[in-house]
């Protein structure tokens, strides 16, 4: 009896394995949503500009939730202003430099580079295999793939130095190990992402996708990278080209300073390439579609803004000080920029005047180049963000950058360009090499101020001193050779034991 | 492929129908009595022991049966002691029944996929019955196991009506960190898929349960493999037995009240305290409050919201059951009605529900059977769980110089300008909102048991559990004067379906062999679940005030008038072998080996296989010669069993690399909001090798019962490790992607010791007293997080939570700073750390605010100085049952209660100033006014600018409890008039539940789910009468 038994067990469970085998298929099911997958996704010319459109993405929130902190509170062009105490603290970091690896700002700059790197990485490996498609939008996307990958390397290493450098579609092993790269290998993938970008990019663009990424911003960003790396000769070549070829690329200046920051306005002459922004309507977030900067650069609690305005990246004395001005006030200032750039004292919006001293704003000053009021008309719904797009590259900085490589004799008929629209005479002749490089600076300053240039600018100047000793005469005692680059985020650190931190932090 | 197997079995095994049996048959016959009450006994079982033979006794208690000579035939009934005897010739054998001892040797306790009596059980399972559930009049069965069961912590957090606020049910702790850690719920062998905090046992009525076993250690629930790892319950549903067919009805109603409301400040004083609060904070006084006595004149005591929100509230169940049948074909129907309001005005649930069991025998053979439960369920409900609309919240904070309606009887309310207080008036939020959520269920199998040979048993069962909710939120635009009121009318409707099916095939085999004894089942299942919903909603100008999508009630005329719709869903497979093997040698030693293998769809590829094994022993020491003398001792087992379970905790596809399709950017001429257009990239790393969840159990225990069974108890020791743990590790940035990734890593543990004792203490012609005490206490600790970091949960109102886990202490501990009391003057600021970093503590911090303790001693209060500041476990839990009945009358009183176990008490957080610019607690009265008045209750200011309501031990309060959960005094018909009446039976009760409850917490209730309460629906005081009659 036991023996049958076991016999006809043993059957029995021969019949299971059986079944084992042929159940493997019936433990993968569809799931009732059809799932995309990075292996199944990319295959047509929808799916390759959705795949490029994703590394657009980060730009929002770099520009709203990092780029000004860093790039202006930092320097000595604005402070951290706002309601004091508590408000900001992480902001305050930067603007006192006691900023640490921990500071959630400078997190969120390495952290959004790196999401736009491996979107732009995504596009470079899998767009080349896409058979559905145009051939133009295929080298558009494989140029914007470059573009961006460019740009968001260029933030990073100007702000850490040695950095992971990687163009592979990496896997999440891979980025626990990685170590840095050499700055110097950072800049070449830069400069040949661009030098390919500019060939595969179109021009212009047709209404429905203005603000994408053209061969004349990849050139300008070009110029930009040259001249940050000292190489004058290229950075003037490359912003002669976009110059003379300005007709080619639909570039001029607005008659108006001002006109550049108007909704209206947006991807208009002057511009190489600007973060584009809708309204949010009543979510604050920095990763929504909307831009914030409005909302914080606004006289605080004056309620001309959305959400009352907080008054933060407050300009300083000495900032404001460099505009031209024929008295003490500074409603006496000629330069034409100022009244589009910053609120003074005395300064009206309807029924609004700017007053003498505001929370925050010790001065009354405070940042309107973001201004977007109330009551506008545009379409902008309100709360908390609004649509205005932010500037990355206007053509007034390609003329700039050719007058500061090309050298004072070469360069002085485009810098009075710049100085001619802002209503102020042409600059002297016979300046020296190192006086045209203050007098660029300055120009650079007021013509680009709140465009998150500025630490960049007094990082890269020939005098590797020049930013301590700026900052220091700013009342930033704690400025240090340390802080020409940020800590290496701690939390990145703790998953990858390879990453080593910048000296001092 | 599945019929296919079923087929192959038979085929393989139909030989052995043909083996006839040849052998002298003698045929007998007798009566079944009970031997205490002389009851003569319809539907005990007979069986011929070693053979699968039996029958069942008739209407008038007498059986026959074919036998042959020298077989031992054997007599059990539920509740009674078996008996055997042999049989020799074939005259009559009658049998009288003793009333089983206390320990309940011969009660049958299911094990699953099979039934075992508890004598022979050598793994860790409790069983409660019919009658104990029956004693606590509930909708929901879990709260029927509160204080049962050594060992199953029930914890009810929530006193909405039927239960539908949650009941929580822990058995041995918890198990996992980022699953679930409900115990799996089989209903008559249908293993009832995981539905996280939705009441699984409120849809079905609780007076068709027969047992309930709990499945506690891992070699008992490992039969049932990944689903596990947080142990079985399993509910058996009364069957009919063959006899007479009897009709019985139970019916009870009651009224119901809270039992403990907090008291809030009267309108003078709340005016006197606000104005305190705002000249604090440099604020001008509100006008309308700025006259205290012209408040009191004329607002008298003011608005007493919590009054207003809370009401006496009725109850009522009816459940008729049918049950009956002949040797051939037992049923047994029930119909049930349940009623309940909740004591929070406007909240309701009301349920039907329906179940058919029947068992048909074809023939000797095969035997078909099916049990089906169709159940509908609605709920009224509101939010009163939610920390920022919860309509108790409101009613707590509500000014009492608010009226809840104006004079023309429009509703009125708490207004920003007059009131400084702009929260939606709780009344408004009860009458106007409209939130109905239906559950339709349907669960059922049919199956089919066939006896092969002498020893084999096939069994085929295939079951489906349809379950079918309708949720259906409605806010008509209504006017209120008071804070947010609904201006634009706003409809949602979801339809979520779960149909889950399941088949299954198991084959046993029982074959006695002198003193050998096996016991085998061999299986295989296949379940299939699905999940889906339609969710749709709009917002806008309703033409009609009437909960409709469609477009021509709706008209949108501009962009805030949405329009929202979208679907999703889930779909996995299981598909499971399994057996088990018990030996047993002389009624003495007993070995037990389960194994089971589940494979998931929702597993990797590579991993799509789990394996569980365990072994289970025990040992009769009373069986043994050297313990046959030891006249006291009646009976005593020792039991040992380890063994794997498993928590399968893995989201489909979560070893995938998915597109997220969600991101957007803009192109275009965009200056409003157009232009957007879509992005996809991957935003989360994936795992290929994620599993499931591993946990690990070694029980070690004994049962015995002393003094002719007079006294019985059951102690178990137990160590479980929950390996494997899945927990969600975020990706260094560089990697391009944000969202956390799953993986296996991370331990945690639980030890304990489950106590049970019952006992008769009187047992007399008149008189009878018995008692049960269980009691249960385990420790949980997180021996490691592995690659993950601490996890913060809780509070959402509050950055970081209020709970945290973290390596070497127990789940979810509450996280906060500790305090030092208050801050008397400048000079005491002064030399303490700052309170907050990065402020001026001049300006921050004044006298009369909370002093926090600096624990690192850095100078600086910051997130470094929180601390691990208690948890919600108890230190033990226990139950105590008494029955005391005395001729016709009974009375049964249940305390439970709970020892030890901390709450986080944060609907201080709004009550004691600070948060909200509503009304305070009474205990603000005492409040710091000056130097040295109070060294526990802070000043009051608006706007907490030191933090005063940050986390911290000044709301850990400790939350023992004992209760008396239960109370009820019945009284039965004597028998004479029973017989007049032609009836079986008929009782009549009056119960009451919660009658008291002693405990040192402040808060409305101290069973709070999670720890943190934030004053959620408390339970009622209820008091009921009911009556049971059995035709």
């Amino acid at each position: 009896m036991t023996i049958i038994f076991f016999k006809r067990l043993s059957i029995l469970l021969a019949v299971s394995f059986f079944f084992t085998k042929c159940k493997k298929d019936e433990l993968t099911i569809q799931p009732t949503i059809p799932l995309t997958t990075v292996d199944n996704y990319y295959q047509n010319q929808t799916e390759a500009i959705n795949g490029v459109n994703a590394a657009y993405t980060p730009l929002s929130a770099i520009y709203n939730g990092a780029a000004w902190h860093l790039g202006d509170i930092m320097s000595d062009d604005t402070d951290l202003g706002g309601g004091g105490g508590g408000d900001g603290i992480e902001t305050a970091e930067l603007d006192n430099f006691s900023m640490t690896s921990f500071n959630p700002i400078i997190n969120t700059m390495w952290a959004q580079c790196y999401f736009g790197i491996l979107r732009a990485n995504l596009v470079l490996d899998r767009v080349p295999k896409v058979q559905i498609i145009s051939d133009a939008i295929k080298n558009r996307s494989l140029g914007e793939g470059r573009f961006l990958r460019a740009l968001y390397y260029y933030h990073l290493v100007r702000l850490f130095g040695d950095i992971p450098l990687y163009t592979n579609v990496i896997t999440a092993e891979e980025s626990a190990k990685i170590i840095r790269s050499p700055k110097k290998d950072v800049y070449n993938q830069i400069i040949v992402d661009l030098k390919l970008a500019e060939t595969l990019l179109p021009n212009t663009y047709t209404v429905n996708d203005k603000g994408r990424a053209t061969a004349g911003a990849a050139k300008g960003l070009l110029a930009s990278v040259y001249l940050t790396l000292g190489d004058k000769t290229n950075a003037a070549a490359k912003a002669k080209e976009i110059i003379d070829n300005r007709t080619t690329y639909n570039y001029d200046l607005w008659v108006d300073y001002g006109d550049n920051f108007k909704l209206e306005n947006e991807n208009g002459k002057e511009s190489l390439f600007e973060v584009q922004y809708r309204s949010g309507g009543g979510q604050y977030s920095d990763y929504g579609a909307g831009q914030k900067l409005n909302t914080f650069f606004a006289p605080r609690a004056q309620d001309i803004v959305q959400s009352s305005g907080y008054g933060w990246n407050v300009p300083t004395k000495d900032f404001a000080d460099n505009f031209e001005k024929t008295g003490a006030n500074y409603n006496t200032i000629i330069d034409k920029r100022r009244p589009s750039a910053m609120w003074i004292p005395g300064d009206t919006y309807g029924t609004y005047t700017q007053s003498s001293q505001l929370v925050g704003s010790p001065l009354g000053l405070n940042v309107r180049k973001y201004f977007v009021p109330i009551a506008n008309t545009l379409g902008d719904n309100g709360g908390w963000t609004c649509a205005l797009n932010v500037p990355i590259m206007r053509y007034s900085e390609v003329l700039l950058i050719y007058a500061e490589a090309a050298g004072p004799t070469l360069g002085k008929p485009f810098a009075d360009q710049v100085r001619a629209r802002a209503g102020l005479a042409a600059l002297p002749i016979g300046l020296t090499d190192a006086q045209w490089l203050e007098t660029i600076y300055k120009e650079r300053r007021l013509e680009l101020c709140f465009e998150m240039h500025r630490w960049y600018d007094l990082l890269r100047h020939p005098d590797t001193n020049y930013f301590i000793n700026v900052m220091k005469a700013a009342g930033k005692s704690n400025v240090a050779a340390k802080h020409r680059y940020m800590p290496i985020p701690q939390n990145e650190r703790d998953k990858n034991s390879n990453l080593t931190q910048n000296d001092g932090y | 492929m599945k019929f296919k197997f079923a087929l192959l079995c038979l085929v393989i095994l139909l030989p052995s129908f043909l083996n006839p049996l040849l052998a002298q048959n003698l045929s007998v016959s007798g009566k079944v009595l009970n031997k205490t009450t002389g009851e003569i006994l319809v539907g005990a079982t007979i069986s011929i022991e070693g053979t699968r033979k039996s029958v069942l006794t008739d209407a008038n208690g007498v059986y026959n049966i074919s036998v042959q000579k020298g077989a031992t035939l054997m007599v059990s009934y539920v509740g009674l002691n078996s008996q055997k005897q042999k049989v020799s010739t074939g005259t009559d054998i009658n049998f009288s029944l003793t009333e089983s001892a206390a320990s309940s040797l011969n009660d049958v306790v299911v094990i699953g996929y099979g039934t075992k009596k508890r004598k022979d059980v050598s793994t860790a399972i409790s069983s409660i019955s019919a009658k104990d559930i029956a004693a606590t009049p509930t909708a929901d069965a879990a709260q029927a196991l509160q204080g049962k069961v050594a060992g199953v912590t029930i914890v009810q957090g929530s006193g909405a009506p039927g239960g539908t606020g949650g009941t929580s049910i822990k058995i041995r702790g918890i198990s996992s960190l980022t699953g679930t850690n409900n115990p799996l719920i089989v209903v008559d062998g249908y293993p009832l898929p995981d539905q996280q905090s939705d009441n699984v046992l409120n849809s079905f009525g609780t007076g068709d349960i027969e047992t309930i076993d709990v499945l506690k250690d891992a070699a008992a629930a490992s039969i049932y493999g990944v689903r596990a790892s947080n142990g079985v319950i399993i509910i058996t549903t009364k069957r009919g037995k063959a006899g007479k067919t009897s009709l019985s009805l139970d019916s009870y109603h009651g009224v119901q009240n809270a039992w403990h409301l907090p008291t809030s400040l009267f309108a003078k004083d709340y005016a006197i305290l606000n104005s305190e609060a705002r000249i604090a904070s440099g604020l001008q006084l509100l006008p309308k409050l700025a006259d205290f006595n012209a408040i009191e004149a004329q607002y008298g005591t003011g608005t007493n919201w919590l009054k207003e929100i809370f009401r006496q509230a009725s109850m009522q169940s009816v459940n008729i059951t049918a049950a009956g049948g002949s040797d051939k074909a037992q049923f047994s129907l029930s119909a049930g009605y349940f009623k309940q309001d909740g004591i929070v005005y406007k909240t309701d649930v009301e349920r039907f529900n329906l179940r058919f069991n029947g068992d048909v025998k074809v023939n000797d053979k095969i035997k078909i059977g099916n049990s089906l439960s169709i159940n509908k369920f609605t709920e009224h409900g509101t939010d009163t769980y939610s920390p920022f609309n919860s309509v108790i919240l409101l009613a707590l904070t509500s000014p009492p110089t608010v009226l809840p309606r104006n004079a023309d009887g429009s509703y009125a309310g708490g207004n920003g300008s007059t009131d400084g207080f702009n929260e939606p008036n709780p009344i408004y939020q009860l009458e106007v909102p409209k939130n109905q959520f239906t559950k339709y269920r349907l669960t059922g199998n049919l199956f089919a048991e066939i006896n092969l040979l002498k020893y084999f048993k096939f069994k085929a069962s295939f079951g489906a559990d349809y379950n079918f909710q309708e949720i259906n939120n409605f806010s008509p635009a209504t006017p209120s004067s008071g804070g947010r009121p609904f201006i634009l009318t706003g409809y949602t409707a979801q339809k979520g379906l779960y149909p889950d099916f399941l088949s299954e095939y198991t084959l046993s085999y029982d074959k006695t062999f002198k003193k050998h004894k096996i016991n085998t089942v061999i299986g295989y299942t296949y379940q299939e679940n699905k999940y889906s919903y339609v969710l749709a909603g709009r917002g806008g100008n309703f033409t009609q005030n009437i909960p409709v999508l469609n477009d021509q009630i709706f008209r949108a005329t501009d962009i805030s008038q949405t329009y929202n719709a979208s679907e999703d869903g889930t779909n996995s497979r299981l598909i499971s072998y399994f057996g088990r093997l018990n030996y047993e040698f002389d009624s003495r030693i007993y070995l037990g080996f389960s194994i089971r293998r589940d494979g998931s769809s929702n597993f990797a590829p590579q991993n799509k296989y789990a394996v569980f094994p365990s072994v289970s022993a025990a040992w009769r020491l009373t069986r043994e010669p050297f313990l046959q003398s030891v006249k006291w001792l009646d009976e005593l087992k020792l039991r040992a069993s380890f063994g794997y379970t498993g928590n399968p905790n893995v989201a489909g596809n979560a070893y995938i690399q998915s597109i997220n399709q969600g991101f957007q950017y803009t192109f275009g001429n965009s200056t409003g909001s157009g232009g957007v257009v879509s992005g996809a990239a991957p935003s989360r790393s994936f795992n290929p090798d994620i599993k499931w969840e591993k946990n690990e159990q070694l029980n070690i225990g004994f049962d015995g019962s002393i003094l002719k069974s007079k006294i019985g108890f059951s102690v178990d020791v137990y160590q479980r490790r929950s390996k494997d743990l899945i927990l969600y590790v975020a990706p260094p940035f560089v990697s391009g992607t944000y969202e956390a990734v799953p993986f296996n890593t991370g331990t945690l543990q639980n030890r304990g010791i489950d106590f049970s004792i019952n006992a008769r203490i009187i047992n007399s012609k008149n008189v009878n007293w018995s008692a049960s005490a269980v009691l249960g206490t385990y420790k949980n600790e997180v021996i490691s997080l592995g690659l993950s970091a601490p996890l913060d949960g809780g509070f959402t109102r509050i950055t970081g939570g209020s709970l945290r886990t973290t390596q070497g202490a127990p789940a979810n501990f509450f996280y906060g700073f500790v305090t030092e009391g208050i801050f008397q003057n400048a000079g005491e600021i002064a030399k303490h750390a700052v309170q907050t970093a990065g402020t001026d503590p001049t300006t921050s911090t004044a006298p009369g605010d909370i002093k926090f303790k600096d624990l690192n001693g850095d100078g600086v209060i910051d997130d470094k100085d929180r601390t691990n500041i208690g948890n919600a476990n108890p230190n033990f839990t226990y139950g105590l049952t008494n029955t005391v009945s005395y001729k016709n009358f009974e009375l049964t009183i249940f305390l439970q209660g709970s020892q030890g176990n901390k709450v986080l008490n944060f609907t201080r957080w709004y009550t004691e100033g600070g948060v909200s610019n509503g009304n305070y607690s009474k205990d603000v009265i005492n409040r710091w006014t000056g130097e040295g008045t109070s060294n526990t209750m802070p000043r009051l200011v608006l706007n907490d600018p030191n933090g005063n309501n940050r986390v911290s031990d000044r709301f850990v309060e400790s939350a023992s409890y004992l209760r008396i959960k239960n109370a009820r005094l019945a009284y039965s018909i004597p028998s004479k008039l029973i017989d007049l009446l032609k009836i079986k039976k008929a009782m009549f009760y009056v119960s009451a539940q919660n009658l008291l409850t002693i405990t040192k917490y402040t808060g409305m209730d101290p069973e709070v789910g999670g720890g943190v309460d934030i004053g959620f629906y408390p339970q009622a005081r209820t008091f009921l009468t009911g009556v049971t009659i059995e035709f």
